[in-house]
């Protein structure tokens, strides 16, 4: 029992704490509260025994109340029964003016109706711990947000007794994501000016109206324009990959039809695909599969990845076929070409951020080397994975799973 | 002769611009920020006009909410080129009158001006 106390001041008492921390504080607070139980049992009739059962059930709450994230026992209406230090210094509230009170009337319950609605239903009627983000007030009117965690405590007949939560205030961290997310709208921004001044400057020469420029001129003319154009898809890209990378970006839950998403990526993919004179095709018009509670914007993205690989890294005439599988927990998106495909040797670094393949450099020497990385995030983000099969000599598929 | 007005306040955007638009035989005038735009809008009657977003003292979109509450303004068609990318923008500026929105980088300078002599007919 003591360690397990121990174990609790050591989880509360760092600053960093991680929603996987929080998680084990609550775990912790509850074992507590079992052995608690046991151990009064145990002692029941036993006189002898009570003085140090007295000073142990001391130990525990001094424990508890000492715990840097807030802990709330309640009562199965709401009803404040303990609260530690930590809600004085988060909310404002002194133990005394919560003991007594109906928890969600203090911090004035600033979420939507159907927040509290499915909290308690998930405490109460389903009788299973809720986890989540919330936003109170404190005393003093300020919203905070806050990780919160909270578990009925059932009796022996399987009936809610009473309830604990444990909150910790993230309202700091909230803000620092703000701060960064502020900040890469501006770089990006600041980043594209000047070089959409230089593709537009450069442009107006080749378009010959300021005078006539020599066949010589014009191939130094195209080649600044195109090193410019390397240079904002790395800016775009770049930014994107640290847009992806902060946890921000929030994943949207749409439904669509495998036909029209293929159609959709087909479409934009098109151009692309005639300027390389690499035939495009699409192996299943018109499925009515449908995909559910995705990102489709994510799900597009990551589909046309790999069609772009597919075509750049594809001789004239060659074919590109998209197709998809259905199994019975996943649908399998396919992308196959056959291309300079990628070496046995250097297929473990390909989703590598800004990797390579040594005979992609040599094909095309301006790709960014982002386009795989960034991917791999958007499957994870969606819930899919990606594979590939690749052989030099025959080529290249690549493969989404996104489980239905 | 087509009149079009540019609100932007970098210069090498402007030139850019303006050089293109007077070789298709436009006559161009410039404006570095919202303020100065309306008095623009106000003495020149541009028969379109495009404009940047992100400007010193007042910007874009203070612009956009102006031409709107002017009944002879909200006529003129307006192209925003902004290096501004959010959906969020995007929306906005459309939804407030605009009637194209192009972000500069993504855009060759040709199809800027395609764009914006589709306006002009």
């Amino acid at each position: 029992m003591k360690t397990k106390i121990l174990k609790i001041h050591k989880y509360v008492t760092g600053q960093k704490q991680t929603a996987k921390e929080l998680e084990d504080v609550r775990i912790a607070t509850l074992n507590v509260l079992d052995d608690l139980e046991t151990e009064r049992k145990r002692l029941v009739g036993a006189n002898a025994k009570e003085k140090i059962l007295v000073k142990d059930l001391e130990k525990f709450k001094l424990a508890l109340d000492n715990v840097t994230n807030s802990v709330m026992i309640t009562d199965r209406d709401g009803i404040v029964l303990y609260a530690n230090h930590a809600v004085e210094q988060i909310t404002g509230y002194k133990s005394e003016d919560v003991i007594g009170k109906k928890s969600g009337v203090l911090w004035k319950m600033p979420m939507p109706v159907e927040y509290y609605q499915t909290l308690w239903d998930t405490i109460k009627n389903q009788k299973k711990v809720f986890t989540g983000e919330i936003k109170n007030k404190r005393k003093n009117g300020e919203v905070y947000t806050a990780a919160i965690a909270v578990s009925p405590i059932l009796d022996e007949k399987g009936e809610v007794e009473f309830f604990v939560g444990v909150e910790r205030d993230i309202t700091q961290e909230k803000n620092i994501e703000k701060v960064r997310i502020d900040f890469l709208t501006l770089a990006s921004h600041q980043l594209r000016t000047p070089l959409s001044g230089t593709k537009w400057l450069i442009g107006t020469l080749k378009r010959n109206i300021l005078g006539p420029v020599t066949e010589k001129q014009k191939e130094y003319l195209d080649e600044l324009y195109q090193v410019n154009e390397r240079m904002i898809k790395l800016v775009f890209e770049m930014l994107n990959v640290l847009r992806l990378e902060s946890d921000s970006s929030l994943i949207k839950k749409e439904t669509i039809s495998i036909g029209s998403l293929y159609e959709e990526v087909f479409l934009m993919m098109a151009p692309a695909a005639k300027a390389k004179d690499v035939i495009l095709r699409n192996g299943l018009k018109n499925r009515e599969m449908i995909i559910k509670e995705t990102d489709v914007q994510m799900l597009a993205s990551i589909l046309e990845t790999f069609i772009s690989n597919a075509i750049n890294y594809s001789e004239i005439g060659q074919e590109v076929l998209l197709d998809v599988k259905e199994e019975t927990d996943v649908f399998i998106f396919s992308v196959s070409d056959s291309g300079i495909a990628i070496p046995k040797e250097e297929q473990k670094q390909i989703f590598e951020r800004f990797y390579r393949a040594s005979n992609a450099k040599l094909f095309k020497p301006d790709g960014t080397g982002l386009g795989l990385y960034v991917a791999s995030i958007l499957a994870e983000k969606v819930g899919g994975k990606i594979s590939f099969e690749s052989e030099v000599g025959k080529g290249t598929t690549f493969y989404l799973r996104i489980p239905k | 002769m087509n009149k079009v007005l540019i609100v932007e306040d970098e210069e090498f955007l402007v030139r850019a611009l303006k050089d293109n638009l007077e070789s298709e035989g436009c006559s161009v005038d410039t404006a570095a920020n919202g303020e100065e735009a309306l008095e623009h809008i106000k003495k020149m009657k541009p028969d379109m006009i495009l404009l940047d977003l992100l400007m010193p003292k007042k910007d874009g979109f203070y612009v956009l909410e102006e031409m709107k509450k002017n009944s002879d303004w909200k006529l003129i068609p307006v192209i925003v080129l902004s290096n501004m990318g959010g959906d969020a923008d995007i929306k906005r500026a459309l939804a407030m009158g605009a009637n194209d929105y192009f972000i500069k980088s993504q855009h060759p300078i040709e199809e800027v001006i395609e764009k914006i002599k589709s306006y002009l007919v």
